[in-house]
């Protein structure tokens, strides 16, 4: 009985045209993710972790055809009216039940294993190097399988059958089915779990929490991998324990209970025969009118229907049944609570801290938040709104009315676009009260205007799309299955995978929509206005064939549809048509002129292609002897308006090879500028325009030591708008010109080389330029890793009046002529050949330190920070001239600037990214004042940066950044004593153990690093801040100190970080060098645990503690491989009478290091009064792979 | 008057629901009878713009229905056989409504209109009640209250009064029957009496064709005098059915009362009796069954 059951199941469902979309679907997902989704580059593309990750994430997609499929099994009866003739069968519930279910069950683990399997055939359809591929084994694809996927389908299925049996009604079930994968990711959203991609750092008993509730279980991935490497994420599996099998147990059971309960509803509800509960009449009105019984008469109707009242009655009806619908409601409150919980966890949670709730910053959060939802609401509310006349049965009485198609089509239209608007208000609320809450007062409320506009009409234009294909779809799941599809499609990332770059063939794309607190939306909008016309112009089009298509009675077909079409438009119809064509097709001329004549249009390829033919032919002149720039001197007129410089400069080179030089290579970084160059006595060789390439011959070569002046300029111009990302560098406000962006570079540049591995291989590129590896001193190689020659710099800027020009050097006059603001700046000692010049409306905070001039030039609005940026400027001064060497400079300017997301350091200037610390928020004691570590960094890359230089080979950075970083922590633990540097120390901790789990490149020991930012911030601060504890700052200080006296000025040898590790061990204890050569030289990390902590009162009242300790040393030989060894080093143990975070010196009770020979010991610790907590390592010196578990709270057992 | 010429139509699943209807209609009632299946809704849909035809004609007072069923519609009133209603939604406003969208502008001629339709189908104290949780009987009854909203010069009914006691089935039909006076109205239904009683113009379709058209009375003049009656015990019933041209057959105390159509008495104890029009409606459909459906 059973298995006929089943079989009928079977027979019906496969020939449902859901079940073959749904199958169609998947298996080209699959295919797509396999062939082109970028999986994680650390191990193989068919590894254990690749797999689970693609498992995992396909089950939260298979959400939708789960849903679908099911809400249409669980509810055939009640829509075929089939329920009583089921009911009364003489098949038993549970059977019917349990075939029903099985069934579905079955079908969408069918759907989904296809799905599965097709990944694989996508994996054949991969271009990249076989290498990549790694085995085929099965057990990856079956694990998966068995521990995600199928608890996850029976989940949605459980929650939907529960659904449909309490409720039969078909939205509230679908939509519940949706809704797991709503609380999903809004629970993931508030909780900050890192499936949503925040790589902040998560304490333990969270992560658990949230391993433990993901009902995906997702997280639980992230929970257990998250420091495995790429050779074990290749062959290891999720282990079936722990809080993954917890959060299994719990969900099936979740499941579990559902299906009872909805099994035990079912039966006792069999017989009353699914009709809900007939609602009580409404209370009865004596109303007088009752007796005015007026006799029926016929209306006069004939002089027609009036499109508006149709329309407002029509929009009314649709509007009120949906705005008060509970399903609806709740996605207004789950939008504002994803939106708060983006604001709240964003805003303090960011890189540089917690900001300042302006309103554009919040803006972004807001987009953010209504991402997620505002597609799921138009696809499924198109399709609601298309349906609903048919699935009520109500429409053969409105088919009939003379209503135009035109007012029923606009008023589903209004419809739509209402709940569009309600959902950016009800965001936009919480944007205001979250700023109202914080006391916020710049209260912008015209940029919350652009929510409707950046937001809004794109998802409208999308709605409308929605709105068509369920018009032309004769089937609303089919509709829903090809509207989410189609939305996907363009509202992901699966559109360039498609090859689909162009703004003008994605439908609602605009292009990029970037705020800047200094800039506004800027320039920027242009071209986002002229597509939202265009898509406007085109949704029009597609609103007119919607309502001309619009269907009218039962069994129409397309065709019959479209043969009536100009009959519905009639002659205005037609003509708006023909007007509207018109329109879209010159709109589109006329961006197409702009994207792709005006300017170029560079698609990936082109992109890539342009790197390929550089250093194809480029790179042979890599090895040409090159003279130094010794002489820059500049005029610069900007014109903030017309987004466009004039730079008319000249070079002063000089020989500083052994030999005479022949030719000179000039390359413009942007070949998009026009360039002229004048140089005496020499000859084009060779010229590549597309390149920004010019080859000279010197007719005279040049002698050792000799000099020539290199003429040029520099035209650089914006017109019209590009389909992509704009120019940014000079705008309307905060105009910022990078050297090395804008002027002509001498030699070959490797950093245009492509540095993708496998678009290498694939292009047979071969080997790109390598860093030269350490240790360098040997003849040849020498000369590539010489410094740079110092310059003088000298510049005149014009810019707009009202706007500043900052450059480095000193200003030595300012003055206005023809409408224009002037300034002279020149260096008065040579300084390094990096510079930057900014031209804003600023406003001016100044200070002073001895006889050093600090400025800084900022937004007017943003004024929270100055005095920090300026005390942290001043300390760094004191503490680096104290200990390293004088400043040099006479003045230190710090310049905001939009957009980039970075401070860079320039010879006494700081150009400071309005993100990096202008508008951060540390009124609480309690936060980091990123704000002054970065000015402090920045600060000290006026010494270890620009006074000492390091040789461009392996190790660079250590010498820099990790030291730059290591000395502005000493500033902050100047400022703010220890506590500070515990924090960050931490922090900076989790940040490495994160990055190198991710690093594609394969770690490498820090004195070898080449530009990973984990390694030369993150390990370089652990690393520092250990060594300090080690062997005190003085020395360290010393240590540098000395390495600056050396290697300051020497052009020939400059600093490698063996020379910094060299001078480090002299100042350090011998018996401390295998330590530091741990830290620096190797990959060492440990795994410090307390395993188990019992405490015992002792008889005469004191406090016995047994400990169970791991501490696993692992030296790793390669990024995969590793051997343990012993510790080798005494680690601490200490035992505490309060939260150690917290604790005062008499708070710790024992304090002691330990050695440990073994990997597994026993530690006992007798203290004088109860204890609280234990911790292995308390000073955190040893880079250990989970902090988490090294602290145990201590209970006392007696 | 509403013209219909050669009108065909074959469904995808190559079912022919009409075939060749040609029918002209008068100003009063026209009653449709057939048997389930015949292409009544068929028709009515066609009708009423919900569906088209594959070929043929429909023209109503001058105008062409089938190029035109914006004009048709808004001199319509349908009632279907079968609709549904929006979940919570009350009849008056569910009426009012409907109400805008078949034309009335005013909204005071529309409150009145809609009130006095509601008592006319004795809803009014129901008005403030979603329609969704109305009986069969009530629901039928707001359908008819909407189909006569406006101003309506074609009324096409579709079993209005399925699922209605035999009060309401009668305030209906003096309804309909006032109403009919002036407008054409189609009532497409299988309760023969109905037909009879308030028709003055009828047609019987079967299998897509019209099989019979006339005024009732001329219909069953043709069966005058050739109608004979006999009572027979139910397991002589096949014999007989076998023999003669059965028109139809009823219990009557434990024993079948036969109709029988022949122009002379079968038997001596057959005993002529007046034509009806259910037995023009039979004998019309037994003609069919010997003959071959020839569309």
């Amino acid at each position: 009985m059973l298995s006929q059951l089943l079989k009928f199941e079977f027979y019906y469902q496969i020939r449902q045209r859901v079940f073959i979309v749904a199958l169609v679907m998947f298996a080209l997902m699959g295919i797509g993710y396999g062939a082109k989704v970028a999986v994680n580059p650390t191990s193989f593309v068919n590894s254990a972790y690749n797999l689970t990750y693609a498992v995992a994430n396909l089950s939260l997609l298979a959400t939708f055809f789960v849903a679908l499929l099911c809400g249409n099994a669980a509810l055939r009866d009640t829509d075929a009216k089939m329920t009583e003739l089921v009911g009364a069968a003489p098949v038993s519930p549970l059977k019917l039940h349990t075939s029903r279910f099985l069934s579905y069950i079955s079908l969408s683990t069918t759907i989904f294993v296809l799905g599965i399997l097709c990944i694989a055939v996508g994996f054949l359809f991969r271009d990249g190097p076989a290498s990549e591929m790694g085995p085929f084994v099965l057990s990856y694809y079956l694990w998966p399988l068995l521990t995600f996927a199928l608890p996850n389908i029976l989940l949605v299925s459980a929650v939907v059958y529960f659904t449909a049996t309490v409720t039969r009604s078909q939205s509230l079930t679908f939509l519940s089915g949706v809704l797991v994968l709503v609380l999903y990711l809004v629970g993931s959203l508030v909780f900050d779990s890192p499936t949503m991609g925040r790589s902040a750092q998560v304490s333990e008993a969270k992560m658990t929490l949230i391993a433990l509730l993901d009902p995906y279980a997702i997280a639980n991935l992230f929970h257990q991998a998250a420091d495995w490497t790429g050779a074990e994420k290749n062959t290891r599996l999720m282990a079936f324990s722990g809080t993954f099998m917890l959060n299994r147990l719990l969900w099936l059971g979740f499941s579990g209970l559902l299906l009872f309960l909805s099994y035990h509803f079912s039966v006792t509800r069999r017989f009353a025969s699914g009709k809900r509960k007939v609602k009580k009449n409404a209370p009865e009105v004596k109303e007088k009118e009752q007796g005015i019984k007026q006799p029926y008469r016929p209306v006069d109707s004939s002089q027609g229907v009036s499109l508006w009242l149709c329309f407002w009655h029509d929009f009314k009806l649709q509007s009120q049944a949906i705005i008060k619908s509970s399903p609806f409601l709740s996605l207004l409150l789950l939008t504002a609570v994803l939106v708060a919980s983006q604001i709240i966890n964003q805003i303090s949670n960011g890189p540089i801290g917690p900001l300042f709730p302006h309103t554009g910053i919040l803006l972004g959060f807001i987009f953010r938040g209504l991402a997620i939802f505002g597609p799921l609401v138009v696809i499924y509310y198109a399709a609601e709104l298309v349906w609903r006349d048919r699935d009520s049965r109500l429409a053969p009485l409105i088919d009939a009315t003379p209503a135009t198609n035109l007012s029923l089509f606009l008023a589903k239209s209004a419809t739509l676009a209402l709940m569009i608007v309600l959902l950016g208000t009800v965001s936009n609320l919480v944007g205001m009260i979250y700023q109202l809450s914080r006391g916020f007062e710049q209260f912008d409320g015209m940029l919350y205007l652009y929510t409707y506009y950046l937001f809004g009409l794109p998802l409208f234009q999308l709605g409308m799309l929605c709105l068509f294909i369920q018009n032309l779809s004769n089937n609303k799941y089919l509709g829903l299955l090809i509207s989410a599809a189609v939305v996907a499609i363009f509202t992901t990332d699966a559109a360039a995978i498609l090859g689909l770059e162009h703004n003008l063939m994605l439908f609602a794309g605009t292009g990029p929509k970037i705020h800047s607190q200094l800039n506004g939306f800027g320039h920027l909008m242009t071209a986002v206005n002229w597509f939202s016309l265009y898509w406007s112009i085109a949704t029009v089009i597609l609103m007119m064939l919607s309502y001309g298509l619009w269907q009218r009675g039962t069994a129409q077909s397309i065709g019959e549809r479209i043969k009536r079409l100009p009959m519905v438009w009639g002659k205005g119809g037609q003509q708006a048509l023909v007007g509207a064509v018109i329109l879209l097709i010159s709109t589109g001329s006329y961006i197409f002129y702009n994207t792709n004549v005006v300017n170029a249009f560079v698609t990936e390829t082109d992109r890539l292609d342009w790197q390929q033919d550089y250093e194809q032919q480029i790179r042979p002149f890599s090895s040409l002897p090159m003279p130094q720039i010794t002489d820059i001197h500049l005029a610069v007129d900007i014109f903030p308006h017309q987004r466009s410089s004039h730079i008319k400069g000249h070079y002063w080179l000089e020989n500083q090879t052994d030999k005479p030089i022949e030719q000179l290579l000039l390359t413009i970084p942007d070949a998009r500028v026009k360039v002229t160059f004048k140089i005496a006595g020499v000859t084009l060789a060779k010229a590549n325009e597309r390149l920004g390439t010019h080859l000279f011959d010197l007719n005279d070569p040049m002698a050792v030591g000799g000099r020539i002046k290199v003429d040029y300029t520099l035209n650089h111009a914006n017109q019209g708008f590009k389909n992509t990302a704009d120019d940014v560098s000079v705008v309307d406000n905060g105009s910022f010109l990078h050297n090395s962006d804008t002027l002509p570079y001498l030699g070959y540049n490797s950093g245009n080389e492509i540095s993708n591995s496998t678009e290498r291989q694939k292009r047979e590129l071969g080997l790109g330029s390598q860093i030269p590896k350490l240790p360098v001193y040997n003849n040849e190689s020498t000369r590539s890793v010489h410094g740079e020659s110092l310059i003088n710099y000298e510049v005149v800027a014009s810019t707009i009046a009202g706007q500043t020009v900052i450059t480095p050097g000193k200003l030595l006059k300012q003055w206005h002529e023809g409408g224009r603001a002037y300034f002279h700046y020149r260096t008065s000692q040579p300084i390094r050949n990096t510079f930057g010049l900014v031209s804003g409306k600023y406003e001016r905070y100044q200070d002073q330190y001895n006889e050093v001039e600090i400025n800084i030039y900022h937004d007017p609005r943003h004024h929270y920070n100055l005095k920090r940026i300026a005390n942290a400027a001043k300390v760094s001064l004191a503490y680096f001239e104290k200990n390293f060497s004088p400043y040099g400079h006479q003045q230190l300017q710090f310049v905001e600037i939009p957009y980039r997301g970075f401070a860079r350091a320039y010879p006494g200037m700081v150009a400071f990214s309005e993100k990096a610390g202008f508008i951060g928020d540390y009124s609480n004691p309690d936060t980091l004042d990123m704000v002054s570590q970065i000015t402090a960094h920045e600060v000290a890359h006026q010494w270890f940066g620009h006074q000492l230089d390091a040789a461009l080979v392996e190790g660079q950075n250590l010498v820099i950044e990790s030291v730059a970083e290591y000395a502005s922590l000493m500033v902050m633990k100047k400022m703010y004593g220890e506590s500070f540097i515990k924090q960050f120390k931490r922090t900076a901790m989790a940040d490495y153990l994160n990055g190198r789990s991710g690093d594609t490149l394969g770690e490498v020991p820090l004195h070898k690093l080449i530009n990973q930012r984990y390694l030369r911030y993150k390990k370089g601060a652990v690393v520092f801040l250990s060594l300090t504890e080690l062997m005190g700052e003085a020395n360290i200080n010393q240590a540098l100190a000395n390495l600056m006296a050396e290697k300051v000025g020497d052009r020939q040898n400059p600093a490698t970080s063996l020379d910094l590790i060299r001078h480090i061990k002299q100042m350090a204890q011998p018996a401390h060098y295998a330590q530091i050569d741990d830290w620096f030289k190797s990959v060492v990390i440990f795994n410090n645990k307390i395993e188990r902590a019992v405490v015992n009162k002792l008889p005469d009242g004191r406090f016995k503690i047994t400990l169970n300790v791991t501490t696993e040393k692992r030296r790793y030989s390669s990024p995969s491989t590793f051997e343990v060894e012993p510790a080798g080093r005494p680690i601490t143990i200490a035992v505490y009478e309060a939260l150690p975070r917290y604790a005062t010196a008499q708070e710790v009770l024992h304090s002691q290091p330990y050695e440990f020979d073994k990997n597994q010991s026993t530690v006992e610790i007798i203290v004088d009064s109860e204890p609280a907590f234990v911790v292995i390592d308390p000073q955190i010196m040893t880079i250990d792979r989970n902090l988490g578990d090294n602290q145990v709270e201590l209970m006392a057992a007696e | 008057m509403l013209m219909i010429k050669s009108l065909n139509k074959t469904y995808g699943n190559g079912v022919k629901a009409l075939c060749n209807i040609d029918l002209t209609i008068q100003k009063g009632m026209f009653g449709l009878l057939g048997p389930n299946g015949a292409g009544k809704s068929s028709l009515m849909r066609t009708l009423a713009s919900l569906q088209t035809p594959d070929s043929g004609s429909i023209e109503f007072n001058g105008v062409d229905v089938l190029a035109q069923p914006q004009l048709l519609r808004q001199q319509l009133g349908y009632l279907p056989q079968e609709f549904g209603v929006y979940a919570k939604t009350s009849a008056l406003k569910l009426l009012d409504y409907l109400a805008v969208l078949k034309g009335i502008n005013n909204k005071s001629q529309r409150e009145a209109q809609v009130i006095a339709l509601l008592h006319q189908t004795n809803l009014y104290q129901h008005r403030h009640n979603d329609v969704a949780t109305f009986s069969g009987g009530m629901r039928q009854r707001f359908g008819i209250a909407q189909a006569l909203l406006g101003d309506p010069k074609l009324i096409i009914v579709d079993e209005p009064t399925a699922g209605l006691d035999p009060l309401e089935r009668n305030r209906f039909n003096n309804l309909l029957c006032e109403i009919g006076e002036n407008v054409v109205v189609i009532l497409s239904t299988h309760i023969v009496d109905d037909v009879q009683s308030l028709c003055p113009d009828m047609a019987i379709l079967a299998q897509g064709q019209i099989q019979q058209q006339g005024s009732p009375a001329t219909l069953v003049a043709n069966l005058k005098n050739r109608v004979w009656l006999k009572s027979i015990s139910s397991a002589d019933l096949p014999q007989y059915q076998q023999n003669f041209n059965v028109l139809s057959t009823q219990l009557f105390s434990g024993k079948v009362n036969i109709h029988v159509l022949a122009d002379n008495p079968p038997d001596n104890d057959f005993t002529q009796v007046n034509a009806s029009l259910e037995d023009v409606y039979f004998s019309t459909l037994n003609a069919l069954s010997i003959e071959e459906a020839t569309c």
